[in-house]
């Protein structure tokens, strides 16, 4: 058995989008289906470096860095309006470039904002959704927002402002990566070092902070986001954490539409609606893809 | 049905790379580990300027079948970079820690995998106790005269000979992104296949203050890696350990000929190459995982 077969090999590029270098991940096969992966905070591409290569030999996977992240263009702010509108803009002139029409959109953090805006706009690309760690409810909000939400939000000030400093040290870093993790062993440093070496640059601080603060956008539920689960006809996997609680009799549930997060309290309605109490403890890259109610992928 | 990856499962446990850190002589030493430890264990020995990060993927293809450890020296990746009054770097005080790190955690018998840096840390190894080495595995780890590039003469051997701020200055380039973005993208054949994330994770540690000095210092020492060639090349022709050169055949600092030369001290040594440069397993990790697991499969039990 050939050690190498199943990997497909990622490659690494970048395309030019208005002027700005996209920087993206890439791999699997041309046909298979498309995965699209969005990144989170403070992160980019990297943080899917092992997913890709899991999904590789089943789907065509691509992973974009936002601009003012990973290795794609950082413009200076002063000449470049970072918000959530024009992150998602670019990503979404981004796939039509890599002719990404149709999809499967993996979201973590703000992949959610960014991804939600795209399919908001063209719910027909979004085929499935996997939604891991991001948010569009106000359940989903811990207490650590609430000096965002209920501050710098409102009313920016210098002094609203403080609690980004924290945001971009070495410490929250760390601790985004580390609270929770069960095995804090299999933790790879290096997605520590690399953050550093981004926020290393003053330019970068203030290009992440902005982003930060335009994301009250977010706050709220998001009525485009319960439309688009309305009118797509995307199939929405649960997260599977140990993953038997999710499974009745040791069968899958087959509800239409069902949607999970990192959350104790369920949606109380809408589409997001779940069936069962979602108590989900996730685990990296830990779930369960079903395609067009096709093939279900355990990885 | 039983979701594969989801519980405690052991075999997952294995097959997940660890992060882990010990001490040895005060100094801590970061590794990677994975496989589980009752299988063979291969020691992957990092080159210059990078570390265990360099191994990132084939730790992933070989853990199914082996022990994998991967640490990394004083002054690179994670571990620590003590000051060199506290440490003295040269190869032989950076094999006597590897020694003592692998004697640390248990491992008694093993095969190694050299590249680079990681040659004349392997191959002191095996020279002191070659009982312990199962098999040598040189990707671009260098042991014969034969294999230097023009490089060495050009820009090692003038530093060598006389250490002094001219001399210096060229080696000193040897330190900067250019010249790392260099190591990596030298022979590669699909420049896209090259993950940026190894040039900038390496670059990162050599940045570091006080790094240059130490960098400095085991470029120096180097010389003496080639002066223990000739004692190298009889413990080969006396033990004859199983031998396989998988080498990026495009590499400038480490050529082919020094593959080949393996072959006159151990004459049943397999030579391979790949069509890439010098850090082959960015391009080829797959095919030179291929390769370590078909020969240990043969040559070691």
């Amino acid at each position: 058995v050939s050690s190498s077969a199943k990997t497909t090999s990622v490659t690494y590029n970048a395309i030019d989008i208005d002027g700005l270098k996209i920087a993206y991940r890439e791999a699997g096969t041309l046909g298979k289906p498309k995965v699209v992966l969005l990144h989170g905070f403070p992160s980019s591409s990297h943080q899917y470096r092992d997913l890709i290569r899991a999904l590789s030999d089943r789907f065509h996977v691509i992973a974009p860095d936002y601009q003012g992240f990973g290795n794609s263009d950082a413009p200076d702010p002063g000449a470049y309006a970072y918000s959530f509108d024009n992150l998602a803009v670019m990503m979404e002139k981004f796939l039509s470039a890599k002719g990404f029409d149709r999809y499967g959109l993996y979201v973590q953090d703000y992949g959610g904002p960014v991804g939600f805006r795209i399919v908001g706009r063209r719910p027909e690309a979004l085929e499935w959704l996997v939604v891991q760690n991001s948010n569009a409810y106000e359940v989903g909000f811990t207490a650590v927002w609430d000096g965002l939400r209920g501050a710098l939000w409102k009313n920016r000030s210098p002094e609203t402002e403080k609690p980004l400093e924290a945001f971009l040290t070495r410490d929250t870093i760390k601790a985004i990566y580390m609270q929770g993790a069960k095995k804090p062993e299999f933790i790879s440093p290096r997605q520590l070092e690399l953050r550093l070496l981004l926020h290393a640059a003053t330019a970068l601080r203030a290009h992440e902070s902005r982003p930060i603060l335009r994301l009250s956008d977010q706050c709220g539920f998001v009525p485009e986001v319960a439309g688009l689960y309305a009118r797509a006809s995307a199939e929405v996997p649960h997260f599977l954490g140990p993953g038997r609680h999710l499974f009745h009799g040791g069968r899958r549930r087959s509800v239409p539409y069902r949607f999970a997060e990192c959350s104790d309290t369920p949606p109380r309605s809408g589409p997001f609606r779940s069936g069962g109490p979602p108590r989900l403890h996730l685990r990296p890259y830990a779930f369960v893809l079903r395609h067009n109610g096709g093939e279900e992928i355990v990885m | 049905v039983d979701i594969p990856g989801n519980a405690d499962n052991s075999t997952e446990v294995f097959m997940q790379v660890r992060y882990r850190r010990r001490a040895v002589n005060n100094i801590g030493i970061f590794y990677r580990e994975a496989g589980d430890p009752g299988k063979p264990t291969v020691v992957l020995l990092h080159g210059f300027p990078s570390s265990s990060h360099m191994f990132r993927d084939l730790i992933g293809k070989l853990a199914g079948r082996y022990h994998v450890i991967a640490p990394d020296y004083p002054g690179f990746g994670y571990s620590d970079q003590p000051a060199p009054t506290q440490f003295k770097y040269t190869f032989d005080s950076i094999a006597d820690i590897m020694e003592k790190f692998l004697h640390d955690v248990g491992v008694a018998k093993y095969s190694i995998y050299i590249q680079d840096y990681g040659a004349p840390v392997g191959m002191r190894l095996f020279f002191n106790h070659p009982e312990r080495i199962q098999a040598i595995i040189t990707q671009n780890g260098n042991a014969y005269t034969e294999g230097l590039g023009g490089f060495w003469a050009d820009t090692m051997e003038p530093y060598w000979k006389d250490r002094n701020p001219a001399t210096e200055k060229k080696v000193r380039e040897l330190l900067t992104l250019e010249s790392t973005k260099y190591q990596y993208s030298v022979g590669v054949k699909e420049p896209e296949a090259l993950n940026p994330d190894s040039y900038t994770f390496d670059q990162m540690t050599l940045d570091r203050p006080g790094n240059a000095a130490i960098q400095l210092a085991l470029i120096y020492d180097y010389q003496n890696n080639v002066a223990r060639y000739p004692k190298w090349h009889e413990a080969l022709r006396k033990v004859k350990p199983p031998v396989l050169a998988v080498w990026g055949k495009n590499d400038p600092f480490f050529i082919p000929a020094g593959a080949e030369a393996f072959k006159r001290d151990v004459p049943d040594a397999e030579i391979h190459f790949v069509d890439t440069g010098h850090f082959a397993l960015e391009e080829q990790a797959g095919r030179i995982a291929d390769h370590i697991v078909r020969f240990l499969s043969a040559r070691i039990r």
